[in-house]
């Protein structure tokens, strides 16, 4: 029964094989559907691959940390951001794309910072660094700005401790298609109040007096300007008083005053500790042309009996943050 | 020619002595100043250790520039400070900001009130001339020690990092805790998507393991990583990060990252560790061949 059935199977099988075989080697070469198959009918395949918008992410200014500025000086401040376009490399490093960069005090905002720029609170750039080669439709970017030792200062003792620096990008790609991003907002990074002060003279001589004698009216000047970004005032002190050898001139011989006296007029001697000279104030700068200066007014007795002698001290000018 | 002379030799005469002036001008000396000029806290309680650094600044670091540092504080409080640097500090020729750090540890048993003081940084110049000018610069100490509880964090900066492949998503976190008790972040979720950013691959709730305590006025950084069930390949990802305190989102950060090449990113310590645990599983499945192996034959014998 079974050979049979067998002999009627195994002729059936090879013919199905041979068929699916043959139907495979067809398909391979002339699919169905293709031209060969319904000869005469065409097909085209069309796509427009639009602009997508670049994506800007991870603008961080400053590492995140607060800026401490440099006396009398600028101090470097980075902005990094991370630009990304699925049109590929292209759209970001294109020389058509553009890019604008604003460093503000928030408080400014970056649209009025966009408008007009100012040392005390607003910076602008058109161009960033590539601190990485575009890959995968990404690139680092990094922004460099020379900030100014008299940009506002936004800690807990300054005139703004609600606000914070701010960084945004804008980022144009070659289809001038925008993408826009601000770093961290919340109360960091802040600049930080800076005091100081730089006094234009190294030393105050007074020239060859003899015992028992005054300066009288020829008072000599030292001139003090704000190096810092907050208001201050001095105090004024010895540290070391004059002397020669042996011999020394009492501390409170120097006198000073902010206007020109004749010795002794209404001049301040001079003491071993710090005192702060009355009515004197140096507003922070608004820009480096706007430094405020200001003078104080030297003056010397020297005590009958005084051995003669080349006399030689130091005077402390020690600046102090007035809120 | 005397018309001449008379003439020249007042004109030569007015040059040198105003010339002179002009070119032997006092020069314009440096600037120095501090940053912050305070020091203190209005949020201490009995028991915090407090630390702020304050920058000496100067503008031309042409030489080593000593400076003291003199602290003006009631004898009460005077042991709370530290000054890590000394009182006799040194700046270095070439550095225009340099730090130092002041450490105020609130003893336990701190008597409650306001505490209030100066620190005085003073330059000690070279002397030149009769009255050498030195600068300084006084820092105000203002200190309140009180028992209320103040809380306030900020997430400074949030980095994700590049992988290797094989391992889970990392983020970089500056976490500042400006307030008198200890805080941590609480939650997390980052959402992880392909190349373009447009399909989400995978969402992952929360990080592995606790996230770590920052304590008091203190700024901690630390890493999060994001366990993943999935293997991801070499190239860029798109990942979303949100960080909460208290089911509130207090930060969140949405960018690229890349997965690099195995052994790119590791320490040589950690590849050592890797090739141990990459090899361990044929270790392991080379040992259970070679018991069952060794019984079957020991068996056989037996049976023999």
């Amino acid at each position: 029964m079974n050979q049979p059935l067998s002999r009627s199977i195994v002729p059936g099988l090879i013919m199905a094989v041979s068929l699916a075989a043959a139907f495979m080697i067809v398909q391979t070469i002339t699919p169905i559907g293709s031209d060969l198959a319904f000869a005469g009918t065409t097909a085209t395949s069309t796509v427009v691959v639009g602009n997508a918008a670049p994506t800007v992410t991870v603008v961080t200014m400053n590492n995140g940390t607060d800026v401490t500025l440099t006396t009398n000086t600028t101090t470097n401040v980075s902005v990094n951001a991370t630009i990304s376009d699925n049109n590929g490399c292209g759209d970001v490093t294109g020389a058509s794309a553009s890019t604008s960069i604003v460093l503000y005090r928030s408080g400014v905002t970056s649209s009025t910072c966009r408008g007009s720029q100012n040392a005390l609170n607003c910076y602008l750039a058109t161009a960033f660094t590539a601190s990485s080669t575009c890959a995968s439709n990404t690139t680092n970017t990094t922004t460099t700005f020379a900030v100014q030792y008299f940009a506002q200062a936004t800690d807990a003792s300054s005139s703004f401790p609600g606000d914070n620096w701010q960084a945004t990008v804008i980022f144009k790609d070659t289809s001038a298609a925008t993408g826009t991003a601000d770093s961290l907002g919340g109360s960091t990074p802040n600049v930080l109040t800076l005091n100081a002060i730089n006094v234009t003279t190294s030393s105050v001589n007074y020239g060859t007096l003899s015992a028992s004698s005054t300066s009288g009216s020829a008072n000599q000047v030292t001139t003090s300007t704000n190096a810092g970004n907050s208001t201050t005032t001095i105090r004024l002190s010895a540290q070391s008083t004059l002397t020669s050898g042996a011999n020394s001139i009492v501390t409170s011989s120097q006198r000073y005053a902010t206007s020109t006296f004749t010795f002794p007029g209404g001049a301040t001697q001079l003491t071993e500790s710090a005192v702060t000279v009355t009515g004197y104030l140096l507003t922070a700068p608004t820009s480096t042309g706007n430094v405020q200066q200001s003078p104080v007014f030297w003056g010397l007795e020297v005590a009958a009996g005084t051995a003669t002698g080349t006399y030689s001290g130091v005077n402390l000018f020690t600046s102090l943050f007035q809120p | 020619m005397r018309i001449r002379r008379g003439i020249v030799l007042p004109a030569f005469f007015f040059i040198f002595v105003y010339g002179s002036g002009l070119f032997f001008a006092p020069r314009a000396e440096a600037a120095f100043g501090i940053s912050p000029p305070f020091l203190g806290s209005d949020n201490l309680i009995p028991g915090t250790r407090y630390v702020q650094t304050i920058y000496l600044v100067q503008d031309q670091p042409t030489e080593d520039l000593a400076i003291d540092a003199n602290l003006d504080i009631h004898d009460r409080i005077r042991s709370w400070f530290t000054i890590h640097n000394g009182n006799e500090i040194v700046i270095p020729k070439g550095t225009r900001q340099f730090p130092v750090e002041i450490v105020i540890q609130v003893p336990k048993d701190a008597q409650l009130g306001a505490y209030k003081g100066a620190l005085t940084f003073v330059g000690k110049p070279a002397r030149t001339g009769q009255v050498t000018i030195a600068l300084g610069a006084e820092v105000t100490i203002n200190l309140t020690v009180g028992t209320g509880i103040y809380r306030k964090v900020t997430v400074q900066l949030i980095r994700m990092l590049d992988i290797e492949e094989g391992w889970s998503p990392r983020v970089y976190v500056k976490f500042n805790n400006e307030g008198n008790v200890p805080e941590a972040l609480d939650g997390a979720t980052f959402d992880l998507y392909d190349q373009y950013g447009a399909v989400r691959l995978a969402y992952i709730p929360s990080p592995k393991g606790k996230m770590p305590e920052t304590p008091p006025f203190t700024v901690k950084e630390y890493v999060v990583e994001f366990p993943l069930d999935l293997h991801l390949g070499l190239g860029q990802y798109w990942g979303s990060v949100n960080f909460s305190q208290e089911g509130k989102v207090i930060a969140s950060q949405r960018t690229v990252f890349n997965v690099l090449k195995r052994g790119s990113l590791s320490t040589p310590f950690e590849k050592f560790m890797q090739s141990f645990q990459n090899q361990l599983a044929y270790y392991v499945i080379g040992a259970i061949i070679v018991i069952v192996g060794g019984t079957f034959v020991v068996r056989r014998r037996r049976r023999l």
